[in-house]
């Protein structure tokens, strides 16, 4: 069966990686990681692997890449699926720490003999994709957006591994801290106003959000 | 700084307006702090030369050097395994101290692995400014923003949305310089089918002109629309809204549509005669209110 390891951190890894195998949930830090333990639960994975440690929770989206990029290799896995961690940037981050093939933006995945076949949505067309196996798909942000799927199933215990255990020592992770932006208020957007609706219209064409042209 | 280095996402034959918009900041930003700017144009077939042409669009935009690049395989969307190899090997030549990406499907896909690769800090809904002290650079907005402060000694890729800044408008002529595309990695997604489906549409307000404008966007419900629409003045106000707040592109209409908060467009005037005008211009066009 194929091994699917689900980053349920941010949210939207579930429902594109529920049917795809037999799902790990990876749950890292807190306060994320306590609904994530909730929400991998709720689904009726097989298996919820967490890791909480403070440097996780400081480090930037390369840190948390490397963390769960340690973990795979020690779990083993034949898909990884990303959600919105680190709002979309921790998928493409695992995929290269990896070397491995991402496609984003996937709103639903099949395995079909070694190879995943993924569907993306983007640009005002649904596009299929194939690839042989292992690759990391990261979810469209859409799917963070829906309730997390359920399913009646038997308790399913928590696993917990440490840094220590998956090889990362907390240095790398306190060093990718200086790369983490800090609070400050920022700028305050404003709407871009357009002239007229014509200009509307082209501006909103050229993003592919209405049709014609 | 030393280099800015902008990547042109294309959208057909043009340029998509986010990137224009970029580049229009990275020559604000060059022009400020020394920096040469470069836009990294990928093609599907080489442009040519006349006055709307690829070339001198970017050339207006703010570019000190075009790097073209011209292959089959940038005739699909921009992403990581038709385009990135392409970026890498142009990041690994002229290391930028500072790459951006328009916050768009393709912009996302190759601009965090991209920073992975580089070891870069990344930003995702990036502000890049500047004042006297240098680069000012801050991830999301208002309160809830956060900033790279200090003397950046690694490299930054900035994902902006569209519409955040204006495009440039001069008039010098940019070097042109034609790039080798490495070949597409082996073992990569290969597309195997495309259907086009309309955005996702949801249109906020009462009265004939929001049904009109509906019928003629396809407007629905939706959880995470792609496009939502107010005709102002909305009872509840847009911001109380679920579609709104979810939505990726927001636009406002009407008389105080430029103070409308969250809104990424917006036009003023009367909202029922710009949405009846809206709903007439996208009505007629072939594909209705999809792309």
């Amino acid at each position: 069966m194929t091994r699917v390891l689900a980053l349920v951190h941010g949210g939207g890894a579930l429902p594109c990686a529920l049917g795809l195998g037999e799902v790990t949930a990876l749950v890292l830090g807190d306060p994320d990681g306590a609904r994530g333990v909730a929400a991998a639960m709720a689904a009726g994975v097989a298996r919820v692997v967490a890791i909480a440690e403070d440097g996780i929770v400081a480090t930037d989206y390369l840190g948390a890449a490397q963390v769960v990029a340690s973990a795979a290799r020690k779990l083993g896995f034949d898909v990884i699926v990303a959600g919105a961690g680190h709002r979309g940037a921790l998928g493409p981050a695992v995929a290269e720490r990896l070397s491995l093939l991402h496609l984003t933006g996937v709103v639903e995945a099949r395995i079909d003999d070694q190879a995943v076949i993924a569907r993306r949505r983007a640009g005002g067309f649904v596009r299929t994709y194939r690839a042989p196996l292992p690759v990391v798909l990261c979810a469209s942000a859409a799917l963070a957006l829906e309730a997390p799927p359920a399913s009646p199933s038997v308790e399913t215990p928590i696993e917990r591994l440490t840094l220590a255990e998956i090889g990362v020592a907390p240095a790398e992770l306190g060093w990718r801290r200086r790369f983490a932006p800090q609070p400050a208020t920022g700028p305050t957007p404003r709407p871009r106003v357009l002239p007229d609706v014509p200009a509307l219209v082209e501006r909103l064409r050229a993003e592919r959000l209405v049709g014609g042209r | 700084m030393a280099n800015i280095l902008v990547v042109i996402e294309l959208a057909g034959d043009r340029v998509h307006p986010g990137a224009l918009e970029l580049l229009g900041q990275a020559r604000r930003l060059g022009s400020q702090l020394g920096a040469t700017v470069f836009a990294l144009a990928p093609c599907a077939k080489t442009p040519g030369y006349s006055e709307d042409d690829l070339i001198a669009v970017l050339s207006r935009g703010g570019a000190d050097k075009v790097l073209l690049a011209t292959a089959e395989s940038f005739a699909g969307p921009m992403r990581w395994g038709t385009h990135g190899p392409l970026l890498l090997s142009v990041c690994a030549q002229r290391r930028p101290a500072l790459l951006l990406l328009a916050a768009t499907d393709g912009g996302r896909d190759l601009g965090a692995r991209a920073a992975a690769l580089l070891g870069a800090a990344l930003l995702v809904d990036a502000w890049v400014e500047a004042d006297d002290k240098g680069l000012t650079l801050w991830d999301g907005s208002g309160e809830s923003a956060h900033r790279l402060d200090g003397e950046l000694e690694f490299a930054v890729v900035a994902e902006v949305p569209p519409g955040r800044y204006l495009p440039g408008r001069g008039d010098d002529e940019a070097e042109v310089e034609v790039v080798t595309p490495p070949p597409p990695s082996p073992g990569e997604f290969e597309e195997i089918a495309a259907t086009p489906e309309p955005a996702r549409v949801v249109v906020l307000g009462a009265g004939p002109a929001a049904e009109t404008l509906g019928q003629a966007l396809g407007a629905a419900t939706a959880v995470a629309p792609d496009l939502a629409i107010a005709l102002l003045p909305t009872e509840p106000p847009p911001g109380e809204s679920e579609a709104w707040r979810r939505a990726a592109v927001r636009v406002a209409l009407g008389r105080d549509a430029a103070a409308c908060a969250g809104a990424r467009y917006a036009v003023e005037g009367d909202a029922a005669q710009l949405g009846a005008e809206l709903a007439r211009l996208v009505g007629a066009s072939p594909t209705g209110g999809g792309a």
